[in-house]
């Protein structure tokens, strides 16, 4: 197979944050695996070389992003039944963890970003803004309304 | 619980086993399919498009251009008449017949995926600056900065208000309101709201707030605070309607405000004030896309002791055009049977009350308030339309008074979707972004027959148009040095394009400025952008992490920056203002000046 090498690089780097970022869309593994080929089929067949490791780790997010709002689109309906019903009977965590996936699978997707990107991928509201295209103001909006809206206590930070 | 927990506690998400090896075997079937359909392509082209219906796992190929699988649905999906209810018995029986069954709908997702963007939906904003209705300026020479407004006369809300003496701007911790001298001299807290604030209108001696109350349920608050006590303004009256806040406009004495609601089984009247709205008051736009219901006000802000009057309408609405007898609101809507976008188009009559008269549906996604416009009865529509192959198409409609579609334009543009539009009398400026990124000139004298004439071609995209007298437009957007295949790059900095429009047939680039590694809020709406006297203010973030603005001239066919001014307190600059000749930049509690040659 052509690159191998480079697939299980990208793979052990960033294959599981993706899967992780995937689930938190969707809450469910059938179609967070679907969702990581997607991308992973797009990082290796993407022609343009990244400019630094930065570029490419936010690229796979941008795309991820990308991939789940498609597929939300497309299931709108089915969506609802799948982040309340199967999140449950899959997924084996703590309950804190159980709690935390489907408080964040009740969001509206447009505050999931935000809210994944931030807590669990670490980037500045700067970074975000550029990744989703919208103004910082914006995502520092989202990201209030989106801690409002959780039932769960996440800290604001002063300069986000 | 903070970042580390949080990080700690998704790290419990478990891949089943073996996840690395079939995502590896899925990459390898894709190349082997990719070779094999490659080769497809270049015998039979047809034979693609069938393979392409099915894209399971060859999303990434690159598509054919120029083959169309045109639908067979009409481009206007016929509309009956607003359905009405004679009694609450009628319209709970109409609810329940429609909705319950799918309980998927009755969910806080239903109404805010319409469009998702709800105080900031207001996305954009502008007009002719000389001619705001003069109640709105106490100052008599009206040197201070105001809101960019899309059609005269109609006051669009703001985060930022500027009155020519104190400067009203919503930071983090509330209204803060500044003097000349940049000093602190009221605030209203944001406490006030149990929520959050969302908006400003500056009005009289009146300050128009408006945010959400989320205490039991989702509530849209305005309240009016009397500017007389600057220090500490006091709210002289109240509203609240049910639903998050969308959007809003001040004419006149007047302000309507428009919120979305989400109707649940046990919850199906929106409410004003306390009160459940009358079944009088509520309608419905023949076959809803959306349980959302849209709740609309008519408050005098000279009388606020007289009724106000709210209608609601199911079927939502998150982006507004508004001129000054007529209030538009669009939503869009993914069908999933049909696997279609659509927009539905709200017409509602403003005066002292509300009243909805028309709706259309198009095939197609509305960019936001400014693809829309009417002039001598007709209303014109840019639309990006998808197909059947993901390919984005570029559509404009012309609708009657009653909203039928009299004339369109088809395929402005294929593979490329709208980022901006403006209207100019019987000119509409189009430009779209994705492969080749043109400004279009579009002649529509002929509402029946509206036809291309000419187009210039640019790379990055312009995302705020303002047109400069007949002859030329300022195009404020991005620079992008990435030519990526798909609409995935990062954009990379602030660009300015000044056009010659003088011959719509062969518009031209006269002069472009880039700032790497910049942003401006100015990119992202065209409120952030203030006119001062013939030249622009911007706000800046300049690629030093300092906040500042630009002072934009254009001369002849230049475009002449005239002040770049970065200030060392803020990291960037959200707003910009400015009275007399001392622009302000200002960013959550921070405010900073400069003084203009």
């Amino acid at each position: 197979m052509q690159g191998k090498e480079q697939f299980k690089r990208i793979y052990d780097t960033y294959g599981e944050m993706l899967y992780r970022v995937a689930y938190l869309y969707t809450g469910n593994s059938y179609d967070s695996e679907d969702l990581l080929q997607e991308v992973l089929i797009k990082y290796m067949t993407r022609i343009l070389p990244f400019r630094d490791d930065e570029h490419e780790k936010a690229w796979l997010l941008r795309v991820m992003i990308n991939q789940s709002k498609n597929l939300l689109k497309k299931s709108s309906k089915k969506e609802q039944k799948l982040s309340e019903s199967e999140l449950k009977v899959e997924d084996a965590g703590t309950e804190q963890h159980l709690d935390l996936v489907s408080e964040i699978g009740k969001l509206p997707f447009e505050y999931k970003t935000p809210i994944i990107l931030y807590y669990y991928n670490d980037y500045s509201v700067a970074e975000i803004a550029n990744i989703m295209k919208i103004s910082p103001s914006a995502v520092k909006m989202r990201l209030k309304r989106a801690r409002d809206m959780l039932k769960i206590h996440l800290e604001g930070y002063e300069y986000e | 619980m903070n970042k580390e927990e949080f990080r700690q506690l998704i790290d419990e998400i478990e891949p089943e086993s073996n996840l690395e090896q079939r995502m590896l075997e899925g990459v390898h079937t894709h190349q082997k399919k990719s070779r094999k359909t490659r080769n497809t392509i270049l015998s039979i082209c047809m034979v693609l498009v069938v393979l392409l219906a099915v894209p399971a796992y060859i999303s990434g190929l690159p598509v054919p251009r120029g083959k169309e699988n045109e639908r067979t649905i009409s481009d206007e999906i016929s509309e009956d008449d607003f359905i009405r209810f004679a009694s609450k018995k009628e319209y709970e029986k109409y609810v329940k017949d429609n909705f319950v069954e799918e309980e998927g709908d009755f969910s806080i997702f239903s109404g805010l995926r319409a469009k998702g963007n709800f105080a900031y939906a207001v996305e954009e904003a502008a007009v002719d600056y000389a001619a705001e209705d003069t109640a709105l300026n106490p100052s008599s020479n009206e040197n201070f900065g105001q809101t960019y407004l899309q059609v005269e006369g109609v006051d669009e809300a703001d985060t930022l208000k500027n009155d020519g003496k104190y400067i009203y701007y919503l930071g983090s911790s509330g209204v803060r309101i500044y003097d000349k001298n940049k000093k602190l001299v009221g605030t209203i807290s944001k406490d006030d709201f149990d929520g959050w604030i969302a908006d400003l209108f500056r009005y009289k001696e009146q300050l128009i707030v408006i945010g959400s109350d989320n205490n039991d349920g989702q509530k849209t608050k305005v309240v009016v605070y009397d500017l007389n006590h600057i220090k500490e303004p006091k709210s002289v009256d109240t509203f609240v309607q049910s639903g998050i806040y969308t959007n809003s406009r001040r004419i006149g004495d007047m302000l309507y405000v428009v919120s979305n609601m989400n109707i649940f089984p046990g919850e199906i009247y929106p409410k004003a004030n306390g009160k459940e709205m009358p079944v009088e008051d509520i309608c419905c736009v023949p076959n809803p896309d959306n349980k959302s219901t849209v709740v609309v006000s008519a408050i005098n802000l000279t009388d606020m002791s007289s009724k106000k009057c709210t209608k609601a309408i199911v079927g939502a609405g998150s982006e507004v055009y508004c001129n000054q007898d007529n209030m538009y609101l669009t939503a869009s809507h993914y069908d999933y049977k049909k696997d279609l976008i659509t927009s539905t188009i709200l017409k509602i009559k403003l005066g002292k009350e509300v009243e909805f008269v028309a709706s259309a549906k198009l095939k197609g996604e509305i960019h936001n308030q400014y693809s829309l416009d009417e002039k001598d009865g007709y209303l014109r529509v840019a639309i990006t339309e998808t197909s059947d192959q993901g390919k984005d198409i570029c559509n404009l409609y012309v609708l009657d008074e009653n909203l039928k579609t009299v004339g369109e334009l088809k395929k402005i543009a294929v593979d490329e979707s709208i980022k901006a539009v403006r209207y100019l009398g019987n000119v509409a400026y189009v430009i779209t972004y994705e492969e080749t990124d043109p400004l279009f000139c579009i002649d529509l004298k002929n509402p029946k027959n509206p036809k291309i004439l000419g187009s210039v071609k640019i790379s990055g995209f312009s995302s705020v148009l303002m047109p400069i007298g007949e002859d030329q437009v300022l195009g404020i957007g991005y620079y992008t040095q990435n030519e990526d295949y798909t609409d995935l790059e990062v954009q990379e900095g602030v660009k300015l394009v000044l056009f010659d429009t003088s011959d719509k047939k062969h518009p031209k680039v006269l002069d472009t400025k880039v700032y790497k590694d910049c942003y401006s809020e100015a990119q992202y709406s065209a409120k952030n952008v203030v006119l001062y006297g013939d030249d622009y203010l911007i706000p800046m973030q300049y690629n030093t992490d300092q906040g500042g603005l630009l002072q934009i001239g254009i001369e002849g066919d230049k475009l002449n920056i005239k002040t770049q001014f970065a200030t060392d307190q803020m990291v960037t600059a959200m707003k910009v203002t400015y009275i007399d000749n001392t622009g302000y930049c200002l960013c959550d509690d921070d405010i900073d000046s400069t003084t203009f040659k």
